[in-house]
């Protein structure tokens, strides 16, 4: 206990460098997911790392442009907003499960009688954010191919969160819902139901601003690629985090994520990177 | 019978006793820790539910008003309850005003309203706590909180409580302390058989000692060195017997005084006929000799007479035989005593008394020659006295019968007269020492009593029939006399 509270505390009189994410979860829930990766990157880079939560997707954006974050927890779309913001450049991809890719998933209740996307004419559903890539983008796109316009034949809503997004179809708030394929899988024991999957989406990059210096960039890698490759200890610490992290990291190019940006810009209009988040809503008035 | 009894009765009584009372203080040690463990569990349940209502509550009114977003903070607060809980709580429950289910870990009820959700009139009660039984059949103790800050009311919390783990304490201690209680039981059983054991030992032993002088055996002695009152029971048993003993002692050395001063008295009633016995063979020989001395010279007559003589003197000898063998007083030595031959012997002797008073007497002998172990002359000495009294019974004369028979193992001697019969009043007493219907002088009084003595010293019984003016009939029942058998009751 000692230990590692020496281990996760800054010393004294260095800033700690900050590993900013996009608030997906709740704040209680972020913390338990990533502050392990945290403490981790303080013990490889021998620095202190805190984990900097943002308030919105915006913001995230915002944390990394400005340096506030050394490396941030994006999403594709978030990434794609910080890559045309300030130039950030993708370090590392995520490996859930081995691969590099995840999906977005449709969930409605057990005893809904909905039976495919076309037949939620007239329902109301809901979203995590704007800027989510699983959890708007994708689900959004499923709508549109299934023929359907988000304000008029669908009603939108926004959750912020996506558990709390699928809790909304629990509850009778919304009659389905849009998120990435963890959260999605939890709710199918709870009382929700598969109604469809997306294409492969690329997963999730840790990002790194502008400003963050090469050797840094290099430390980042070192840690969360080549150590774990090289020491099974490392390797099987990180197989003991969530499943979201579990699967480690994999050095990635910006190229993995420019079909996600033709994506955005078909379902969001050419000048979505620039739109503020809250304009991407849909609803009276929206995109 | 007796035996096991009282040794069972003890046992049983002490043993339910036992069994009772720790059956009642199991049950109730049982029931009570249940309550007290019971009580726990509501204790720790309110207070984690009416702490947990208080943040709770804050979410809610934040949320309200906009101060956070709803980021599931409620969401946590249960799941964190739950993982800190894991043993105790099932369930978490929060429903809006309305009172349908806004949080739960139990995804299925969300958005569903929840039947036993507090409403406002909840308000400024303490916290409700009910035990039921869940859905999938678990004890569940329910605390259901109000949420509200004073009269402001947002819905309520339930939170479950399962009593599984309780239960299964105390089933488990109850499991402990029957066992402890059947292992007390136990031991108390062994410990009371023992005690019981070497309570009631002395008393049996007693009693069995007890039984044995019941037999007439006045030597039994009960070994019991107790210092308690069995022991004292015992010495004073032991004290009884030995008074018993001396007394039985005294009375046989009474008896024989009392057989001997009779035997005594029959006597001076024979003195009469022995008497008659030895003066009629005297005169015979006085008047032979007479004749003798006058024919000195007539050889053949003189041999004639002189047999007469001899044969006179053979009779008185005899005669005074008799006498001197029924006087002299002997020890008394049991012996196969042929009944027959001894009344045949009585009659013999009291020959005289009998042709005097003019009686007429009649044998009715059974032919298989019945015997007694008994001493021979107390037969006879028995036999005399009752052959005596019957002659006195018939002043005038009469008829005197003398009977025996053998029947199942018993020899029964009956001496019927038909004399003055004994009046009803005192037929209870003739037995009795001393006591006699004759004037002074004319008895000792004492002959039935000895009689009695010896019937008795003999294992047997005497009997009366008697009818005044009729007569009556003593009836003297014996053992038989078999191979191996001796007379019960010995001679002590």
């Amino acid at each position: 206990m000692v230990v590692l509270a020496a281990t996760v505390l800054p010393v004294r009189g260095e800033e700690p460098s900050a590993l900013g994410v996009v608030s997906f979860y709740n704040p209680h829930l972020m913390y338990l997911k990533y502050q392990p990766l945290v403490d981790y990157l303080t013990e490889q880079t021998g620095r202190p790392w805190v984990l900097r939560i943002a308030r919105s997707y915006e913001d995230a954006v915002g944390d990394v442009c400005s340096g506030r974050a050394t490396v941030a927890y994006l999403g594709p779309v978030t990434y794609l907003r910080a890559h045309e913001l300030c130039g950030a450049a993708p370090l590392v991809q995520l490996r859930t499960r081995g691969e590099a890719t995840y999906h977005s998933v449709v969930l409605v209740r057990q005893d809904s009688p909905v039976a495919s996307l076309a037949e939620l004419k007239g329902k109301r559903f809901g979203f995590g954010a704007p800027l989510s890539t699983s959890s708007h983008l994708m689900p959004r796109k499923m709508l549109l191919d299934a023929g359907l316009v988000l304000g008029r034949d669908v009603e939108c809503r926004y959750f912020w969160h996506h558990e709390r997004a699928a809790k909304a179809v629990l509850m009778g708030e919304v009659d389905a819902c849009g998120v990435r394929d963890l959260t999605g899988e939890k709710f199918l024991q709870r009382g929700l139901r598969l109604l469809a999957q997306s294409p492969p989406i690329p997963n999730f990059p840790l990002v790194v601003g502008p400003a963050v210096a090469p050797a840094v960039r290099e430390e980042l890698v070192r840690a969360l690629v080549e150590l774990p490759a090289q020491d099974p200890a490392l390797r099987t610490r990180v197989a003991g985090w969530d499943e979201e992290l579990a699967g480690g990291f994999a050095v990635v190019t910006p190229a993995a994520f420019a079909s996600i940006g033709d994506l955005a810009a078909q379902v969001f209009g050419p000048l979505w990177v620039k739109v503020p988040e809250q304009q991407l809503q849909c609803g009276p008035g929206g995109p | 019978m007796l035996r096991l009894g009282l040794r069972t009765k003890f046992f049983l009584y002490s043993n339910t006793l036992i069994v009772v009372t720790m059956g009642l203080v199991t049950i109730l040690g049982v029931v009570h820790e249940r309550n007290s463990r019971y009580d726990f569990v509501v204790g720790r349940g309110r207070s984690i539910a009416e702490a947990v209502a208080i943040p709770i509550t804050d979410a809610l009114l934040y949320e309200e008003l906009g101060l956070v977003t709803e980021t599931g903070l409620i969401d946590n607060y249960v799941a964190g309850l739950l993982e800190r809980n894991r043993d105790l709580l099932r369930y978490v429950v929060v429903t809006n005003a309305a009172g349908v289910v806004t949080h739960s870990n139990r995804w299925e009820l969300l958005g569903q309203p929840f039947k036993r959700a507090l409403d406002r009139t909840a308000v400024g009660r303490p916290s409700e706590a009910e035990m039921r039984v869940s859905s999938w059949g678990e004890r569940i103790l329910e605390i259901r909180v109000p949420l509200n800050i004073s009269t402001r009311f947002w819905g309520s919390l339930a939170m479950g409580f399962t009593l599984e783990a309780v239960d299964r304490e105390v089933t488990a201690i109850a499991k402990k302390m029957a066992i402890l209680a059947v292992l007390l039981m136990l031991g108390n059983s062994i410990l009371t058989a023992l005690y019981v054991e070497t309570l009631i030992r002395p008393i049996l032993a007693l009693h069995a000692s007890m039984r044995r002088a019941g037999t007439g055996n006045l030597g039994v002695r009960a070994l019991i060195r107790r210092r308690d009152e069995v022991g004292e029971l015992a010495n004073a048993f032991n004290g009884m017997m030995a008074e018993l003993e001396a007394a039985r002692e005294r009375e046989k050395l009474q008896q024989s005084q009392l057989a001997h001063t009779e035997k005594m008295a029959a006597l001076g009633t024979l003195a009469a006929g022995v008497a008659h016995e030895v003066n009629n063979p005297l005169a015979g020989i006085l008047t032979c000799i007479e004749t003798m001395r006058a024919n000195l010279d007539d050889k053949a007559l003189c041999d004639r007479y002189l047999e007469l003589v001899e044969g006179g003197i053979k009779r008185i000898e005899h005669t005074v035989q008799n006498l001197l063998d029924f006087s002299r007083p002997r020890e008394v030595r049991p012996e196969p005593t042929a009944i027959n031959h001894s009344l045949q012997h009585v009659v013999e002797l009291a020959d005289y008394q009998l042709r005097k008073n003019k009686v007429e007497v009649e044998f009715q002998l059974d032919p298989r020659e019945p015997v007694v172990l008994a001493d021979h002359f107390q037969m006879e000495q028995l036999f005399l006295n009752l052959v005596l009294n019957a002659v006195q019974a018939m002043p005038g004369g009469g008829h005197l019968l003398l009977r025996t028979r053998e029947v199942g193992g018993r020899v029964i001697v009956e001496v019927r007269d038909t004399g003055v019969g004994i009046p009803e009043a005192i037929r209870d007493r003739i037995f009795d020492p001393f006591f006699s219907t004759r004037g002074v002088g004319e008895g000792t009084g004492l002959g039935l009593a000895v009689s009695y003595g010896i019937v008795t010293a003999h294992g047997g019984q005497i009997q009366v029939d008697s009818r005044v003016g009729v007569g009556s009939t003593f009836r003297v029942i014996l053992p038989a006399r078999r191979e191996g058998n001796a007379p019960e009751g010995g001679k002590g």
